[in-house]
């Protein structure tokens, strides 16, 4: 009794292996639409913003890098003429000396 | 010295790209060149006009910011698609929340070509069997079947060994099949 409904199962199986088999088909028949006109121009416009977005940050990470070099001179400066009473200063290499290397520590 | 754009090779036009300060003749080139095979690849993977548009601009907007990095070992084309694909997953990954909204409506719309008897109904079933595979596993089979890429292609553009990709299209074929074949019964 089983056996007789061995065929009917793997006609089934065949049928649903066709049906996946036309289904993969549909994917090389599946309309794509055109590509749209304003396309190259939008490519642009994106472009563009992109790069300015890019430039904007470059821009500023390294201004930001910059600024924290330059400002962390005048910090440690600070720092240094807070506890010591004496603002560094940079010994000139040209034989002129600095005339404030001179002047006696504030009381 | 000028360029002759019709008569230069993809690879040719990519270094003179890498070259340029901005997107120049040979950039505009290689976009026209590219541009109708990106859309398509980013159609099938996208699977609407609008996402796909949104997708395919990236994907040149990439190719620009990352031109200097072709390294010319594989083609350009092949590159190119690589980028296309990439983009899409990360996209599709990405829009997260607006999937269930499109689930939702693809839902209605099969609803209502059921109500009307309209063959697109069958796509829609397609579409959705898709949608059960893993995003890369989709990608293979989009590619492999509606873009007839060969096997080799599929390696280079998915970092692969090509048995690899013949398992994973395999197997994703396998579980449509079973997943097909359960909802019939």
């Amino acid at each position: 009794m089983r056996k007789a409904e061995w065929p009917a199962f793997r006609i089934s199986h065949l049928a649903f292996r066709i049906s996946a088999m036309d289904i993969f088909d549909q994917l090389t028949t599946a309309e794509v639409p055109p590509l749209p006109d304003s396309f190259d121009g939008d490519v642009h416009h994106r472009l563009n913003n992109r790069l300015l977005g890019l430039h904007v940050a470059e821009l500023f990470s390294k201004a930001a890098v910059f600024g924290l070099l330059h400002f962390a001179r005048a910090w440690l400066g600070l720092l240094i003429y807070t506890f010591s009473g004496r603002y560094p200063v940079e010994r000139r290499t040209d034989g002129h000396h600095d005339r404030r290397d001179h002047l006696p520590p504030r009381s | 010295m000028a360029l002759d754009l019709e008569r230069t090779t993809d690879e040719q036009l990519a270094a003179q790209a890498a070259r340029e300060g901005s997107d120049g003749p040979a950039f505009v080139a290689l976009v026209e060149r590219h541009r109708d095979r990106v859309w398509r690849v980013c159609y099938r993977l996208m699977g609407n006009e609008a996402d796909a548009h949104d997708a395919a601009q990236e994907v040149f907007v990439r190719l620009f910011v990352h031109r200097a990095r072709f390294a010319e070992r594989s083609k350009y084309s092949t590159w190119v698609h690589g980028i296309a694909v990439r983009t899409c997953l990360t996209l599709r990954r990405g829009r997260g929340r607006r999937q269930k909204h499109e689930a939702q409506a693809s839902v209605l719309a099969e609803q209502a070509t059921a109500r009307t008897g309209d063959a697109p109904g069958l796509s829609l079933d397609l579409a959705k069997m898709l949608e059960t595979l893993d995003e890369e596993d989709r990608a293979l089979v989009i590619l492999k079947y509606a873009e007839e890429y060969s096997y080799d292609e599929l390696a280079e553009i998915f970092d692969l060994s090509v048995s690899a990709c013949k398992m994973r299209v395999s197997r994703a074929r396998e579980k449509i099949q079973k997943q097909y074949g359960e909802r019939e019964c």
